[in-house]
């Protein structure tokens, strides 16, 4: 999996996640890309039932905060608990975290 | 400018089972038709059309309007999800008030099915489609599960707290005779449900059903009527926080304070109240940011309202009664304050009601809901 990057504006260094057409603070259009690298568990939800499937396995989806201070929406591969350090990786966009060692 | 007023409501059938025939076009039929008669109108008197549906496709606006016989000189199509509603009321409204139309139907209805939801639900938007799908997310329910989970730390809220939240707008359901589920919800029966995204169980999550509603809203009065209802105070808010907040707050943060000075109002003073209610967690942040939950103390608010003494979603709410593909359900509430204030809820009817407030929330971009609409209506 690729390293997990989100967005810092060129201009003012705010960072987002998704990307976003404009920067919501200061208006500019150019983003570079930074590596999201690690980050905390905030919330787990375990996700039991999913809509329209009846073979699903359930899984942890998590809102982390990640070292830069911005939070994002992550799958979990293995075990977590709320306050644990995650390493954030990409899985073609969609970010995924696993317990830090 | 004239004076818009809601002078007519009807729905069709709510079913979690559609029948062959229970296509979203018929149930826009039925809902449209009982609308119409309660407003002692005929379609020849519509000139104005908003429609919100998931489920019209590949037809738009214009082509319900041609297959219901309806030429109109003003017509919208509003796809703001949750927010629909709100958003034809409101244009609806200026419209009237304006004169660019005189009687408006405003209809909303869906029959996705349960599979056809969850493609919806899936690719509801881009971000969704591209990064909380793939994570298998469950659809708004894995949204709103770690918005649940934040509101619970910020409010010291067991999950337990919630029940009577659910058993309360189940009572009210029981009196609804189109509800879809009217039997009472006890205690123990929501602790032990599924969970389906934890915290969230079974009891959390809108059962999605096939069914229509409409209102009329006109610049003239129904003579049938004893109250007519108008629109004292309207106001919306579209991505107020970037989706940086936590979710525990809404937009309605933005315009509480316009919302009561323009009806010369204070939260005190409404008497009765639909909140949109697509998760328990997001109807108490709205009452919550509207003033009406005492110092903040949703724990207490919670604890109190385990029977009918609080007037809120008294149709039962799309949680009980049915989210027919979340523009109807808008709608519902709205219809329903509209009756309550026109003294005409039957079962339902809460005492002396003069002022109600309805919202419209919705359309999750990543976090949480991006829209939020709140209005005052009036019973004269
Ligand atoms: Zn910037």
């Amino acid at each position: 999996m690729a390293k997990m990057e989100i967005y810092m504006c060129k201009s003012c260094s705010k960072y987002t996640f998704p990307k976003k057409y404009f920067c919501s603070n200061c208006g500019s259009i150019d983003y570079d890309l930074v590596e999201a690298g690690e980050g905390i568990v905030k919330e787990i939800s375990l996700i039991n039932h999913m809509l329209g499937q009846k073979d699903w396995k359930p899984r942890n989806i998590a809102n982390v905060e990640t070292n830069l201070g911005i939070c994002i929406t992550v799958g979990i591969e293995g075990n977590i608990e709320v306050g644990d350090l995650v390493t954030l990786s990409s899985d073609n966009g969609v970010p995924i975290g696993k317990r830090s060692r | 400018m004239y004076d818009p007023k809601i002078i007519g409501v009807g729905q069709s059938e709510y079913t979690r089972h559609p029948s062959e025939s229970q296509t979203v076009q018929n149930l826009m039929r039925d809902a449209t038709n009982n609308a119409l008669n309660d407003a002692n109108l005929s379609l020849k008197d519509i000139d104005g059309l908003a429609i919100a549906s998931f489920s019209i496709t590949p037809d738009s606006a214009i082509d319900v309007a041609w297959r219901f016989g309806l030429s109109l000189n003003w017509l919208l199509q509003d796809t703001n999800g949750g927010s629909s509603a709100m958003n034809m009321l409101g244009h609806g409204m200026r419209a009237v008030q304006t004169g660019a139309a005189k009687n408006i139907l405003i209809l909303a209805g869906d029959a996705t099915g349960l599979a056809g939801y969850a493609k919806i639900a899936n690719a509801y938007n881009s971000a969704t489609r591209d990064h909380l799908s793939p994570l298998g997310h469950g659809g708004p329910n894995g949204v709103y599960s770690l918005v649940t989970t934040r509101q619970m730390k910020k409010f010291n809220l067991q999950k337990e707290d919630y029940a009577n939240l659910l058993i309360a707008q189940r009572n009210w359901a029981s009196m609804n005779p189109h509800a879809v589920y009217k039997s009472p919800l006890s205690k123990e029966e929501y602790i032990n449900a599924p969970i389906v995204a934890g915290p969230l169980c079974r009891y959390d999550c809108v059962p999605v059903i096939a069914g229509s509603y409409a209102l009329i809203l006109s610049r003239n009065e129904n003579d049938t009527l004893q109250k007519q209802v108008r629109i004292k105070a309207f106001q919306q808010s579209f991505n107020y926080d970037n989706q940086e907040g936590d979710g525990t707050e809404t937009g309605i943060i933005t315009f509480k304070n316009n919302l009561y000075d323009t009806a010369n109002l204070a939260p005190q003073d409404i008497d009765v109240y639909s909140i949109y209610d697509d998760y328990p967690a997001i109807v108490l942040a709205q009452l919550n940011d509207l003033g009406l939950i005492k110092n903040s103390d949703i724990k207490n608010y919670l604890q109190n309202m385990s029977n009918l003494d609080i007037p809120l979603n008294t149709w039962g709410g799309m949680l009980s009664a049915g989210q027919p593909g979340g523009m109807a359900g808008g709608l519902n509430g709205i219809g329903e304050v509209a009756l309550q204030l026109q003294n005409r809820a039957n079962d339902r009817q809460v005492n002396s009601a003069k002022y109600g407030i309805v919202t419209g929330y919705g359309m999750t971009l990543y976090r949480h809901g991006g829209t939020v609409s709140a209005a005052i209506l009036e019973g004269f």
